[in-house]
């Protein structure tokens, strides 16, 4: 029986940003696959066509590099970054979630981290 | 004067082609105290002309060195970056391509969406013909090299001194400025959330560099700083490991003894990947000057000359940005060494040869380049 759980916070993560303000045209901004490689679950990934989110078991099936980025890390982190309690970038630089913060990609990672702060109400700018 | 209006002209078309700022969007212009306030003033004033917000702060250039693993940007610096909407990084080299002050901008760029820009500070490079070198031509060139890159299995680079070099090609690993020719919608864009425009002429793999083997000759390497004697890296890799390559030694007089001992503090301190071979990188533009940076010897990435067309830069050592978070392959470097006369082979086809990139003798950049003046002119590098 697969371990749902993250999957589906992440899922929800995801429609909330839908539903808050600018997050279906921040949704539609790129097309990409996720794929979460995820130490102590089941793989799982998910992806963002058109601004429609679809959540998936099992590893995707190779996709070029355009249009597909793998996630490493473990289900505490993924679901600590998921629930607005960590910062993306202080997973990566303690080594504790894998994905590009730097070329080709990096852009790809800030719109995923945008989405989760838009869900969660978080502010993208300090705020004065 | 006329010279002072030639650099506002140039710093308007580079403004316009690499930072797409919009009305009322708040523009911060970091620079430091090595820039002349002359070439700050006209991003200043070319940022203004677009209705940006300009705010400016100027830091001590002793504070953005290579030469420690601490991060010291003042929390001023880091409220500023993560607030602007577009950095303007006015700068004689590139600040934040180093450890020790790259953290704040990634923080910037993945955490709060700032645009980071590169903008050479350097007067006489952008008094020179680079800033007004087409857009659309240098991304035509960086495509015609790319297309070739992405279908080859092998590069090799040689040269008259003795450099004899091959790695694999990892097709995915491909970097740089907004001509590297990836094809990822909005790679390294002006005006895309989170990303980080570099002048628009280099392209190269980063990070992972196969089965990587031979030998490199530099002809100026950023830190320590100047040659004495001739230096090289000497390549090698693990068997069995596929993806990464190791700068096994690097050999030649006090300028690399002095990198060696900072690559070995590095590891005392727990950082064995700090020999990563992590970069190949050649410059596209024929109109950049033939120009070492002022500030050799400080570690500061040599931006000219990285940009020229046909010198090719190597790079050691990957911060946890470039290593995509794996901390077992960074470690608190990032520097450079560079070749300025390298014959570069993709697959046996050359696409540099002798400093020459071939690329700007192909009929189809030249047709294209007749769209904005003379080929002849336009293709020819500048001394």
């Amino acid at each position: 029986m697969p371990d749902n759980t993250l999957s589906a916070l992440i899922e929800q993560v995801l429609a909330r940003a839908r539903v808050a303000p600018e997050g279906q045209a921040e949704l539609r901004r790129f097309d990409h696959v996720f794929q979460f490689m995820v130490t102590d679950r089941p793989a799982f990934h998910v992806a963002i066509r058109s601004g429609e989110v679809t959540v998936v078991q099992g590893e995707a099936q190779a996709l070029p590099f355009e249009e597909m980025e793998t996630v490493r890390t473990d289900a505490a982190t993924l679901r600590a970054l998921f629930e607005g309690r960590a910062r993306l970038v202080d997973l990566g630089w303690e080594g504790r979630l894998q994905m590009p913060l730097y070329g080709p990609k990096m852009h790809i990672t800030a719109w995923l981290n945008r989405l989760i702060k838009l869900a969660h109400g978080i502010a993208v700018k300090p705020q004065g | 004067m006329a010279n002072t209006q030639y650099l506002f002209s140039n710093v308007r078309l580079f403004v316009d082609d690499h930072c797409k700022i919009s009305p009322n969007e708040e523009v911060l212009l970091l620079s430091d105290t090595s820039v002349d306030p002359v070439v700050i003033e006209a991003y200043a004033e070319a940022a203004r002309s677009l209705d940006g917000r300009v705010t400016t702060m100027v830091m001590p250039y002793e504070e953005i060195r290579l030469n420690t693993v601490e991060d010291r940007y003042p929390l001023s610096v880091k409220q500023a970056l993560y607030g602007a909407d577009v950095v303007l990084l006015v700068a004689l080299g590139i600040i934040a391509h180093y450890h020790p002050t790259v953290r704040p901008f990634i923080t910037a760029m993945i955490e709060y969406g700032t645009r980071v820009v590169f903008a050479p500070g350097d007067a006489m490079i952008m008094t020179s013909e680079f800033p007004r070198f087409p857009f659309e031509l240098v991304k035509a060139i960086g495509a015609w090299v790319f297309a070739r890159w992405a279908r080859s299995k092998t590069i090799r680079i040689t040269d008259r001194r003795g450099t004899d070099f091959r790695c694999g090609i990892v097709p995915r690993a491909m970097g740089g400025g907004p001509a590297a020719g990836v094809r990822v919608r909005g790679a390294n864009e002006p005006g895309v959330p989170g990303t980080f425009v570099t002048p628009a002429a280099a392209q190269g793999p980063l990070h992972t560099l196969p089965k990587a083997e031979g030998i490199a000759y530099f002809d100026e390497i950023e830190y320590p700083g100047f040659l004495s004697q001739p230096l090289r890296w000497e390549f090698g890799h693990q068997p069995g490991d596929e993806r990464l390559s190791w700068v096994e030694a690097i050999v030649g007089g006090v300028e690399a003894d002095r990198l060696n001992e900072l690559i070995g503090r590095l590891k005392h301190m727990g950082y064995p990947a700090a020999n990563l071979f992590s970069e190949i990188m050649w410059g596209l533009s024929p109109k950049m000057p033939f120009r070492t940076n002022p500030l050799y010897g400080l570690g500061f990435h040599g931006m000219a000359m990285t940009r020229r067309a046909g010198v090719v830069h190597f790079g050691i050592g990957s911060p946890p940005s470039r290593a995509a978070g794996n901390l077992a392959e960074a470690a608190p470097i990032h520097t450079h060494g560079h070749m300025f006369a390298p014959t570069v082979y993709f697959d046996g086809e050359s696409i540099i040869t002798d400093g020459h990139l071939v690329t700007l003798d192909d009929p189809e950049i030249r047709r294209l380049a007749e769209r904005f003046g003379d080929p002849n002119e336009l293709l020819t590098e500048v001394p």
